[in-house]
């Protein structure tokens, strides 16, 4: 009887999701809501839907067609994004007094984690236990739970220092980690001068599981109060109000400091509110162009919407390619940066590049590129590339009582 | 006879010192050490005769006497330079450039006013007593609302309502231009609470400053008596300063954010050159070798386009290593007469060095380096000797709100 009711309970809570020529027709429905329904269902069918969407795709016409095209363009986008953005770690660890290491290692293991635990002491031990945690969660529980071992995200590691757990504030959201790593009000003046400069600067730190590759983090406070009340974001015409920073590949961690000229009353003892939206960007499409075989061609010109770019020429030398571009960008979207010019070897890598503009005619520039390369690789390809197309993933991270002493 | 000489020349201190000593008891730093400075003056044979009155003085002026002792010994120590020329002047109401043209002239120094576009320059008096040659700029530019500043050999002064603290002593100045109340808190570790100043240091040409390191920090407190600690530089090194002047001190105030420094007491570490020589150059021409004063200079490079010159200097008493230690300037002229002065660092391998050029005087624009340069009548100035001389200072409540 029980479990009858139970399946009776999961029909009406859940009702079957129809399958996807039901969903296809109900496009055609009348009821924008029945329109609507039926095109997130399909979405969150994803690629398994695709072959029909494209059938019908094909014999649709006039509005119809649009809105199959715009599904199947968004279940594309989700797909590349599934590759950039992986669903956070589901760590379970039941510990009793149990060597911390291990207990470490085992976590790292769980999320496919870097963990540097060279620091952790030997012969500590820990008594932990959680069921389904995000990783920087389960690491937050373990080392507070030891007490002995305090995390520290690295540029392209977490680091593990013997020293005291400090209970940073720290939001965790999915596979993120939002920190708040320090806090720093100064007031400058000039002897004899009354004039002040005050400035509060907020370091953020966002870390991500591995695996996850967002190509910027853009933060940006929502809320500053302090505990008399007094609000401490100016108007936003006053100050950068964001901070944004590009994230390299392999990078776990970004960065970024907050900065408001207005400082909590002398007398504050905490900030009462610290709001801050975090958006991590995901490049699910580049354009631009690629020359194959850079140094095996004379030089070679292509187009594309965003550029028109000549490889001019380029040569291996004492441990390093060397290129020099002609580059005109077309349309705003196009930058030119050193993140624009990707070579791609032939072991899969992609150093990073060093660029120096040598001339500009305001229309188009002439650049000289270096990427570290060692004499036995080859470059496979030259791409000049910029982001069309970009998912915002937005974190809104809220930590109350923030304490300033 | 060495007895005798002692004697009499404790005879001529006697009075001096017993005319200064109540001085060391007044209020204001600048009197205290306007005596200490003339007390030392009398030279290592007044050092007892202030030693013994040390023994029976007020507990507020026995550290300046001992002071003026310590001072005074090591007067016999310091190159002749340190040994400052004085002026006694009187200035009538005048145009501040007539009145500067003067004081050049006198001095032999460079001095530029800054004032700003189209503004017109003060008439000042003012009376300049047994005065140095800061001492008397400090004046003047204060009976003119200004501050001096210096860049390279020339000075300058530059309009400001309000005189920054300032303090002089021995052919030096130190004046603490900004300060910065930083309060820290780093979530891993205990909040801490730091105060950053920035000083500016103008000294005597006649010292012959071969460089400036960072101030050194004897005694600091805030207006509770609470000791400020001074936080050594990160890198661990001894900052130094040859051309500019300025620096920054660190301090830590255990108890919290603070009002006003009651007292910042310590020294500025200067090096005097004792010896040097000075080797002919011309006009650079590559290749070209001069030998002079056991030194081989070969010209390696002349790169007019960044008023560079590369020069190798050899020596058969010193290996490359040390000649890299030994302080070097070089001076010049650019076909039109127009003074240049160059900055020597050391080139891309021993005994390798390079000497940039720019335009004298650099004002308060920096170091202008010339378009085209083609410096002639080149002069390396290497100084094979110098002595450090550390000049005392004191700052008295310090206003930071």
């Amino acid at each position: 009887m029980t479990l009858f009711r139970a399946c009776l309970a999961a029909l009406l809570l859940f009702p079957q999701e129809a399958g996807v020529a039901e969903l296809l027709s109900r496009l055609d429905d009348d009821a924008i809501e029945t329109r609507t329904d039926a095109a997130r269902q399909l979405v969150r069918l994803g690629k398994a839907a695709l072959p029909e969407i494209q059938k019908a795709l094909e014999a649709a016409g006039g509005e119809r067609r649009e809105r199959l095209a715009g599904i199947a363009r968004r279940i594309g986008e989700l797909d590349r994004l599934s590759v950039l953005l992986r669903p956070p770690s589901r760590i379970t660890l039941d510990a009793k007094e149990r060597p911390l290491r291990e207990v470490l290692e085992s976590l790292a293991k769980q999320a496919d984690a870097e963990l540097d635990l060279e620091d952790v002491p030997d012969g500590e031990k820990v008594t932990v236990a959680c069921r389904a945690l995000p990783f920087w969660e389960a690491l937050d529980q373990v080392c507070r739970a030891s007490g002995k071992v305090m995390y520290e995200i690295e540029t392209e590691k977490v680091l593990l220092r013997a020293e005291p757990y400090a209970a940073l504030p720290r939001r965790f959201v999915g596979g993120f980690a939002v920190l708040l790593s320090s806090i720093e009000i100064s007031s400058s003046g000039s002897f004899g001068e009354t004039e002040r400069s005050d400035a509060m600067n907020v370091h953020v730190e966002v870390g991500w599981e591995r695996g996850t590759r967002p190509t910027f983090v853009r933060v940006q406070f929502a809320g500053l109060t302090d505990d008399a009340g007094k609000d401490l974001l100016p108007p936003a015409e006053e100050l950068p109000s964001e901070f944004q920073v590009a994230v390299g590949p392999g990078q776990r961690v970004a960065t970024a400091v907050l900065t408001t000229g207005l400082l909590p009353d002398p007398k504050a003892r905490k900030l009462a509110r610290v709001r801050l939206e975090v958006d991590c960007g995901f490049v699910l499409r580049y354009g631009g162009v690629a020359f194959a075989e850079p140094g095996a061609r004379g030089p070679q010109a292509l187009e594309c919407p965003q550029y028109a770019a000549t490889l001019v020429s380029c040569r291996k030398e004492d441990g390093a390619f060397l290129a020099t571009l002609k580059v005109e960008p077309r349309g705003e979207a196009a930058t030119v940066g050193p993140e624009a010019f990707v070579l791609k070897l032939d072991d899969g890598s992609a150093p990073a590049a060093q660029m120096r503009e040598i001339s500009s005619d305001g229309v188009s520039h002439t650049y000289t590129l270096t990427w570290p390369m060692d004499g036995k690789r080859t470059p496979k390809e030259l791409a000049v590339r910029t982001p069309v197309e970009t998912h915002e993933e937005r974190i809104t991270a809220e930590f109350k009582d923030v304490p300033l002493e | 006879v060495t007895a005798l000489l002692l004697a009499l020349a404790l005879q001529d201190a006697a009075p001096r010192v017993a005319e200064l000593a109540p001085e060391l008891e007044a209020k204001e730093t600048a009197r205290i050490y306007r005596a200490v400075e003339r007390l030392a003056e009398l030279g290592p044979s007044a050092a007892p005769l202030l030693e013994a009155r040390a023994k029976d003085a007020p507990a507020a002026a026995k550290p300046y006497l001992l002071l003026a002792a310590a001072e005074a010994r090591r007067a016999a120590e310091l190159p002749d330079g340190a040994r400052l020329r004085r002026y006694t002047v009187t200035y009538a109401p005048q145009d501040l450039g007539v009145l500067l043209n003067d004081f050049q002239r006198r001095t032999g120094s460079r001095l530029i006013p800054e004032i700003g576009n189209g503004a017109e320059l003060p008439d000042v008096g003012v009376a300049l007593a047994d005065a140095t040659f800061l001492e008397g700029l400090l004046a003047i530019a204060r009976a003119a609302k200004m501050v001096p500043r210096r860049d390279a050999e020339a000075f300058y002064l530059d309009a400001s309502p309000v005189e920054p603290p300032t303090f002089s002593y021995g052919g030096a100045l130190l004046r603490l231009e900004t300060f910065t109340q930083r309060k820290l808190i780093d979530f891993r570790r205990p909040a801490r609470n730091r105060i950053d100043l920035g000083y500016d240091v103008l000294w005597d040409p006649a010292l012959k400053v071969v460089s400036a390191s960072r101030l050194s920090i004897h005694e600091a407190s805030d207006g509770l008596g609470r000791k400020l600690a001074e936080i050594p530089p990160e890198d661990g090194e001894t900052e130094s300063f040859e051309g500019d002047g300025f620096g920054s001190l660190e301090l830590e105030s255990a108890g919290g954010a603070i009002d006003r420094i009651a007292v910042l007491r310590g020294e500025l570490p200067l090096r005097l050159q004792k010896r040097a020589v000075t080797i002919a150059l011309g006009k650079p021409t590559e290749g070209g070798i001069v030998k002079a004063h056991g030194f081989e200079v070969r010209i390696v490079k002349v790169d007019p386009k960044e008023a560079r010159v590369e020069i190798e200097i050899r020596s058969a008493e010193r290996k490359p290593e040390e000649l890299r230690k030994l302080p070097m300037s070089a001076t010049g002229q650019d076909p039109a007469g127009q003074p240049l002065r160059a900055s020597v660092g050391p080139g891309a391998e021993l005994p390798r060095f390079q000497l940039v050029f720019g335009v004298e005087p650099r004002g308060p624009g920096g170091f202008v380096v010339p378009n085209g340069l083609a410096a002639e009548k080149v002069e390396l100035m290497v100084t094979l000797e110098s002595v450090e001389r550390r000049i005392p200072f004191e700052f008295r409540d310090l206003k930071l709100r």
